[in-house]
């Protein structure tokens, strides 16, 4: 009797603690994200992906962790006043994370998405010299990520900012890429009546600035 | 019951109540300067917190006893230590150590150009092998504008400071190519034989390399493929001298590429006056096929095959004669075949090995005699390269070459062969003693089978970074190369050849500007000279030294990228049938280019230009005294090219050399025997056409539209 009723607390003492840990893995990407989406300085911005990839130590089966980290990286690149080489070091760092997560979860539209993201922006840092032999590696990724699940609007914005860009470099047609980028924008739409939560839910905002920039070229 | 109780309540205390520990601290690099963004974490919990831009860092944790803080930071290594968080406050000073990395290291430069996009210490892009105009998609025309090199305008391979082209050892994914260039006869300039395309980096040295490269005296380039194309593709060429049709199936695992191109020079030489007296034009078949795989995570197969046969056939003048002078056909065949393979095994191990057959038989008709050429060159490599950690890399290797060489008068039932084994080994160090001096220490071991001589050749070389833009290097190595065959048929027992370099290298890298110059010397020793009775022997002896300078500038003109390359070279050796140093032929002293590329958006174009000058070729003139005493006058050749991207799939391109229709002339030939009067008859070596125009098409089918071939530009 006395056994069991030690054994009775211990393990409710227990499960107690597993919950508060599983509850703590959401609670910390709750407030992270939220923290994510308030960094406006890359001072900020590092503390977050720092944050992230604490998580990610902690819960090595979790991909969203990662994930975050690679797109804090991402988008530390893209900040104002950098160089070609710090830019570089951030996207390295991008690279590194998504494929973290790609390990954790593979064939994951959002994960392969995002390694076509960082790698953008890799050819971004360097168009002209990186443009001509990465260009379809990105276009294959983004293709991959459409194709894994046609409904992820991240996949089919990031297809059409790239569509866009090489259009213009090449100062042709950007009437595909504009189609793609509303596309996603109804992809965004339809995602927004859902409660995604932790799961990747960035880039309408992205989404109507390249939709902007497409009506201005029309008029 | 109470004692139990006590137990319970204990135990669950210890699940909700907690002690506080404060740590906090700053984090800062070997040097003091402080670290912000560092993360600062206790192990296996969420307790952490980033450095602000002081470096310094704050947070509490409940956590009890002995723990492991962590902080890690982007570009350092990673530090752990014990903290015992029994403590109410804990606070930390650390250090953290710079990770040596491609980004921040130093890096050998002395000798050595290399075509890459990722390291910072490049001078040239891959792109820009194939988008220099004036050199028609050639690799060596494009590197011939680069620093340490000659363009010898009536022969068209690489000369490389004050070496004839033989010394230069050209590797196809690290595995020596045979006869790289197409045959051709004197005065007719040839080509490499393989496409730019095929390679996604270069590494071009013009002295001072790496054990891993032997049997060359004066310079090594080192193509090396792309790895797995990623699209599906056809590609359509189109030019007025020929055309060519190629298909890439690309898989997750594997990818195959097969081409085929034929190129004819008749149609063209009927349009544009020739000034070689052509019986029938160059023409050549090509068909190529590759085939790579994926070998696991971090493993790559790769295999190539290149057939190519070829001819041509013309009359060359014979100085004293009034005819159409000397009858010469030429008919090659060549077969290349490259298997490689590379694979990782954890971090610390690279193992990469391959072999390589290159086959090429040359049948040659002068006049009535019928000449038979038969080379075969057989190369198995395998290295390994351990990574200790981010200060110190090793490279070992060994490689087995087996030649055959065989030459024949098949209707006078003349010929002599020989077969010979030349195996090698070497070892090389890489160390980095910060991230601002780095040296590298390496030997290379030969035994030739055929004259049974052994041959130990040191390298060294280190690097020291003045600031972010500017580094010096220095290099010292010792350099081999068997005789040619066609010296060694005759004498098997012939010394190899020597050099030792030293060179000094100054790189100053800006974004969009570098400025790389270099001084070095060259000793030769033991060349091929011809004996009295005709024999060899390895009397020959010389030097070059010289210093040559290049900068590029991407930045200052909009949407222009030029760069201007001085070499200056000054040579002496003894060599062949000279019986003194002299200058050679294909060593002019002083030698300038300069290449631009502007791009007109408005026009979809990209125009580019190409000027390449030196001060002449030493020639020897029988009717004056001593040997190469006389100068060819200057040559200057100034290319133009234009490519217009129609749409993101097709592509025209257009380009002229010798825009200024200079009357270019190589120096002059002599009659064997002097006239009645004592005279030894002239003819000037010119060359074979005032311009050569070229217009091609290049269209790129693929699902994905903006594919094309701009890589042909």
């Amino acid at each position: 009797m006395k056994t069991t009723f030690l054994f009775l607390a211990l393990a409710i003492g227990m499960g107690i603690k597993a919950q508060a840990g599983n509850d703590a893995y959401t609670q910390a990407m709750e407030t992270n994200i939220q923290l994510m989406k308030d960094a406006e300085s890359l001072e900020q911005f590092q503390a977050v992906a720092n944050t992230f990839s604490r998580i990610s130590e902690m819960n090595k089966n979790e991909w969203l962790p990662a994930y975050y980290s690679g797109f804090i990286y991402t988008i530390m690149s893209f900040q104002k006043g950098l160089s070609d080489d710090e830019r570089d070091a951030y996207l390295d760092q991008a690279e590194e994370f998504a494929d973290e997560a790609a390990e954790r979860s593979p064939d994951n539209s959002e994960v392969v998405a995002l390694q076509g993201y960082a790698k953008m922006a890799k050819l971004s840092v360097k168009p002209a010299i990186r443009g001509p032999f990465m260009t379809a590696t990105v276009m294959k990724l983004f293709g991959e990520a459409m194709e894994l699940n046609p409904d992820n609007p991240r996949a089919m914005l990031l297809m059409g900012r790239m569509k866009y860009g090489t259009a213009q470099f090449f100062k042709s047609g950007t009437d595909e890429a504009c189609a793609m980028v509303q596309g996603s924008l109804q992809l965004f739409e339809k995602e927004a009546q859902t409660n995604r939560g932790i799961q990747p839910h960035w880039g309408k905002g992205m989404a109507e600035q390249v939709s902007k920039a497409c009506q201005s070229t029309e008029e | 019951m109470l004692r139990q109780l006590i137990i319970i309540i204990t135990l669950l205390l210890s699940f909700f109540v907690h002690a506080q520990t404060q740590l906090s601290g700053t984090v800062s690099d070997s040097k003091g300067r402080n670290i912000p963004g560092a993360n600062v974490y206790l192990k296996d919990s969420y307790d952490g917190s980033s450095t602000n831009s002081e470096g310094a860092f704050r947070f509490s944790s409940t956590l009890e006893g002995s723990q492991t803080l962590v902080i890690s930071a982007m570009g350092y290594h990673t530090h752990e230590q014990a903290v015992d968080c029994d403590q109410a406050n804990i606070r930390l000073n650390i250090k953290l150590r710079e990770t040596i990395s491609q980004l921040n290291a130093v890096n050998i430069t002395a000798g050595s150009m290399e075509a890459s996009d990722e390291k910072r210490s490049v001078v040239v892009k891959p792109l820009d092998i194939v988008t220099t105009s004036g050199a028609l998609g050639d690799v060596v025309g494009a590197l011939s504008t680069l620093p340490g090199t000659s363009t010898i305008g009536n022969d068209g391979r690489l000369f490389v400071r004050g070496g004839d082209a033989t010394e230069t050892a050209i590797f196809f994914d690290g595995l020596k190519v045979g006869n790289a260039y197409g045959t051709s006869t004197s005065g007719v300039p040839t080509r490499t034989r393989f496409s730019p395309l095929l390679f996604k980096g270069t590494f071009f040295s013009t002295g001072g390399y790496s054990a891993e490269f032997g049997q060359a005296l004066s310079s090594a380039l080192v193509l090396n493929t792309v790895d797995m194309p990623v699209r599906t593709q056809t590609d359509i060429s189109l030019m007025t001298v020929g055309g060519s049709l190629g298909h890439t199936q690309s898989g997750k695992k594997s990818s195959g590429t097969i081409s085929l191109s034929y190129f004819d020079l008749a149609p063209y030489q009927s349009l544009v006056p020739q000034d070689f007296d052509w019986e029938r034009a160059p023409s050549s078949l090509n068909a190529e096929g590759q085939y790579r795989h994926k070998w696991g995570k971090d493993g790559l197969l790769k295999a190539f095959y290149s057939h190519q046969q070829s001819g041509l056939d013309l009359w060359q003048k014979v100085p004293g004669q009034n005819d159409r002078g000397q009858h010469i056909k030429i008919t090659n065949n060549y077969d290349f075949v490259n298997l490689s393979a590379r694979k990782k095994t954890g971090d610390k191990w690279l193992l990469e090995g391959g072999s390589s057959l290159s086959n090429n038989l040359d049948v040659l008709n002068i006049d009535t005699l019928q000449l038979e050429r038969h080379q075969r060159l057989a190369h198995f490599k395998a290295k390994y390269t351990y990574f200790h950690n981010d200060r110190f890399n090793w490279v070992n290797g060994a490689e087995h070459f087996i030649q055959y060489y065989r030459e024949a008068q098949p209707e006078q039932n003349h010929h002599r062969s020989l077969q010979g084994n030349l195996s090698a080994a070497f070892t090389e160090a890489n160390y980095y003693f910060s991230s601002d001096w780095a040296a590298r220490v390496g030997a290379r071991a030969e035994y030739d089978d055929l004259n049974q001589r052994f041959y130990l050749s040191p390298r060294l070389s280190a690097a020291y970074k003045l600031d972010e833009r500017s580094q010096f290097s220095v290099a010292y190595g010792s350099f081999n190369q068997d005789a040619e065959d066609q010296y060694r048929v005759q004498d098997r027992q012939l010394n190899h050849t020597r050099a030792q370099h030293y060179i000094v290298n100054y790189l100053f890298a800006k974004e969009g500007y570098t400025l790389r110059a270099e001084a070095f010397h060259k000793e030769y020793g033991q060349l091929v000279v011809n004996g009295t009775g005709g024999d060899f022997t390895n009397d020959g002896y010389g030097y070059a030294r010289g210093v040559d300078v290049f900068y590029r500038d991407r930045k200052t003109l909009k949407n222009t990228d030029y760069w201007i390359t001085y070499s200056w070279v000054q040579s002496q050796r003894r060599y062949g049938s000279f019986s003194q140093a002299v200058q050679p032929s294909f060593a002019p002293e002083h030698n300038l280019s300069v290449v631009a590329k502007h791009f007109v958006s408005s026009l979809k174009s990209q125009i580019g230009g190409s000027w390449s000058w030196n001060s002449g070729l030493p020639y020897d003139n029988p009717n004056k005294v001593g040997e190469q005493e006389s100068v060819s006058p200057n040559f200057s050749n100034l290319s133009l090219s234009w490519s217009y991207l129609h749409r993101q799939n097709i592509i025209l391109h257009a380009a002229v050399t010798n825009v200024l229709g200079r009357d270019n002339l190589f120096g002059y030939r002599y009659s064997e025997q002097p006239d009645a009067n004592g005279n030894y008859a002239s003819l000037p070596m010119i060359q074979g056409a005032k311009h050569f125009f070229f217009i091609g098409l290049f269209i790129t089918i693929s699902e994905d539209k903006s594919a094309n071939q701009l890589n042909n530009l």
